[in-house]
């Protein structure tokens, strides 16, 4: 049995139903170790934003040394970065690569499998779903999305072109964080009551004076569906975190790990909680103009309420009737030392289990099983975040309704569900 | 507590801690104006936001005669819309829709218009996404109007759908792709242009193709729904938009 050839190796399996056929395709787990596959068996990878995280984290530590990954292109609206990227490329593997400032040049390449994209928040969306509409396979950074209206958007696109898509909320791939979920939804701990998300916070920053954007970068590009605003080195690379048009400040960007972890122990992949209310400091002077420090509540169908807080140890807190599971990277903790040996029954739930986020990806693009940080998983987990710094930003409590996607009676709430966007860009 | 007026006076200043406190002010001021029960509060509030949006100077020259100049830059009139789109209902839609016939600040009204959904904003978009002067700023308009629905939105979209501009057709015709009937798709097949000098433009217009039969398909549509998703297969779609066809044929059942 082998790997179809390129470019229709991945998509004979879905030429005449929904359920897919018996794959005729080697298991991504009979390579041996070790050993490169056949360049029709690799996946061809293209990079979309190589800043810091794209290029140092990704590029460099996951997919260049990854003998099942061909790089055949990179892209970024900063020449520097992507120049730089391939760059990477060039000195890990001898060959160079496709160099693109726009996103929509190296979707349209036939040759290009899957999309592992690293841009700003407020790019995610329109990036993937051209990406699944150009029939690649995608990794998307997390948060997944700047809006609840995106995350929507981006797994009906999935659906429609049966897409695999990653969510990069690698927690889920750690030992630890599925011990204490596992933990949690078999009841090891009691009944689950309480969880409690430490994420941080953020200070106010500074203030920079509007200058000319820097000559290697396409500044109109960076805004893309974004509100004009004059540029600034403090909007841009890493600080677009703390400006609400381009992201969800610390809401986000760790809301995004441990509250996706949250709903994992809760067991609310695909829904939500019915009750979010919470309180922040906003930055008196700005130029933030996310929450600063902030306390939020959710409150779930089953009673079960989540906090998530600015101050604490990093980390995510279980608290059940009989005990307790603290999770944070390299670290797991529990009332009682011993459940963290639990031997679970073959009765017991056991989740998925992913040793490398990366690998599975890969595996699932092979597979077409959905990844353990699918799509819709990504899109509630960031949802979690959103209607936290929705009911933060209005100052009240609102109901949710997880079923439909929409806030229960409050009009002005269900208006920042979504963002308009610059033309010519929609969803 | 400090006026609207007097808060939006201090927006734009070359301080910008002031600038940023400002807008924090009238955010709140918005925000709590929204809370569900307080319409008169919101009535308010919007209303005072509109009256700044195209608030105006008077000046006397030398002559002793009597100019009128917009009283704020097109920046604080861009964030003053901002706040609207959060407050902003029918009473606001002639202060927006005069603010989208000024150039520098017609994108954010247009973005405050696409939040304040009803019949009047939907109007107003219309005729923008029809007769606005400029392509961009018409797809915008497109837009906003397919997010919205509503037969002003569809009749309005079908007529952009003929526009000289290629760009706004293919605009309009994802746009009826989101709130089209049946009949939306002759308007869409139109538009599928030469796929040799235009394949990203052809592929754009099978997409739209796509997203139609999922809308027709969502509302009970079924007959409708199989009917564009087979157009597309025969008309040699790429494989990404064949395999979504097919997968789209077989959800139908």
């Amino acid at each position: 049995m082998t790997l179809l050839n390129k470019p229709n190796r991945r998509r004979f399996l879905q030429t005449s139903a929904a359920t897919l056929a018996a794959p005729t395709i080697v298991p991504a787990t009979t390579f041996a170790k070790g050993r490169r596959p056949a360049p029709s068996d690799r996946v061809v990878v293209g990079s979309i934003g190589t800043g810091d995280l794209g290029r140092r984290h990704h590029l460099q530590h996951k997919l260049l040394p990854n003998p099942r990954i061909e790089m055949a292109a990179v892209c970024d609206v900063d020449r520097n970065h992507r120049d730089m990227a391939a760059e990477d490329v060039f000195k890990a593997t001898g060959r160079r690569v496709g160099v693109y400032r726009d996103f929509r040049d190296l979707c349209d390449r036939q040759d290009i499998d899957a999309v592992l994209i690293a841009t700003p928040d407020h790019w995610h969306a329109l990036t993937a779903i051209y990406a699944m509409e150009s029939g690649k396979d995608v990794y998307c950074e997390k948060p997944l999305s700047l809006t609840i209206a995106e995350g929507q958007a981006m797994v009906k696109a999935a659906r429609r072109y049966g897409s695999i898509v990653q969510t990069g909320s690698q927690q889920r791939s750690d030992d630890r964080f599925r011990l204490a979920c596992e933990l949690v939804r078999n009841e090891k701990i009691g009944k689950l009551v309480h969880v409690d998300t430490n994420i941080g916070g953020i200070d106010g920053g500074s203030w920079q004076a509007p200058t000319t954007p820097p000559p290697e970068l396409d500044w109109n590009f960076w805004l893309g569906p974004a509100p004009y605003a004059e540029y600034a080195p403090n909007r841009v690379h890493y600080q677009f975190r703390w400006f609400s048009d381009y992201s969800g400040g610390k809401m986000t960007d760790w809301g995004a790990h441990h509250n996706d972890i949250a709903q994992w122990g809760i067991g609310a992949d695909g829904s939500g909680p019915v009750k979010v209310s919470g309180t922040a400091s906003w930055h008196e002077n700005g130029p933030h103009d996310v929450p600063g420090e902030f306390d939020v509540t959710y409150t779930y169908e089953n009673g079960v309420v989540l906090e998530c807080h600015s101050q604490g140890e990093n980390g995510i807190k279980f608290t059940g009737t009989d005990g307790w599971v603290f999770v944070s990277r390299g670290k797991i903790e529990a009332s009682d030392p011993k459940l963290l040996k639990t031997e679970f029954s073959s009765t017991d739930t056991r989740l998925y289990v992913s040793r490398d986020h990366h690998e599975n990806w890969l595996d699932c693009i092979q597979s077409r099983e959905l990844p353990i940080c699918d799509v819709e998983v990504g899109h509630r987990s960031v949802t979690i975040c959103h209607l936290g710094n929705i009911a933060m930003k209005l100052g009240r409590e609102l109901k949710w309704d997880p079923a439909a996607e929409m806030f229960v009676d409050d009009e002005q709430a269900n208006r920042l569900a979504s963002k308009p966007m610059r033309a010519p860009w929609h969803l | 507590m400090d006026s609207i007026q007097s808060l939006t006076e201090k927006l734009g200043s070359a301080d910008q801690a002031q600038d940023y406190r400002a807008y924090r002010a009238l955010w709140q001021m918005v925000a709590e104006a929204g809370t569900p029960g307080k319409e008169a509060e919101r009535s308010k509030v919007a209303h005072e936001l509109a009256l700044e949006l195209n608030a105006e100077n008077e000046t006397t020259d030398g002559e002793g005669k009597k100019h009128k100049s917009i009283k704020y830059s097109p920046a604080v009139r861009g964030r003053i819309a901002q706040l609207l789109a959060c407050v902003a209902a029918e009473s606001e839609v002639p202060a927006l829709q005069q603010a989208m016939g000024d150039f520098d600040t017609r994108e954010m009204a247009r973005w405050a218009l696409d939040r304040a959904s009803c019949q009047p904003s939907s109007v107003a978009l219309a005729t923008a996404a029809t007769d606005g002067v400029g392509p961009e700023f018409r797809v915008g308009a497109i837009n906003a109007l397919a997010r919205r629905g509503g037969t002003e939105a569809i009749a309005a979209l079908t007529k952009a759908a003929g526009d000289t501009d290629p760009e706004v057709r293919l605009a309009a015709v994802e746009g009826l792709a989101l709130i089209g009937t049946a009949e939306s798709d002759n308007a869409v097949a139109a538009v599928l242009g030469d796929r040799s000098t235009d394949p990203r433009g052809w592929r754009r217009a099978l997409k739209a193709r796509l997203r139609l039969a999922e809308t027709l398909a969502a509302a009970g549509d079924k007959d409708g729904a199989k009917k564009v998703f087979e157009a597309v297969l025969a008309c040699n779609a790429d494989e990404p938009q064949a395999v979504a066809a097919r997968l789209g044929l077989s959800k139908l059942g």
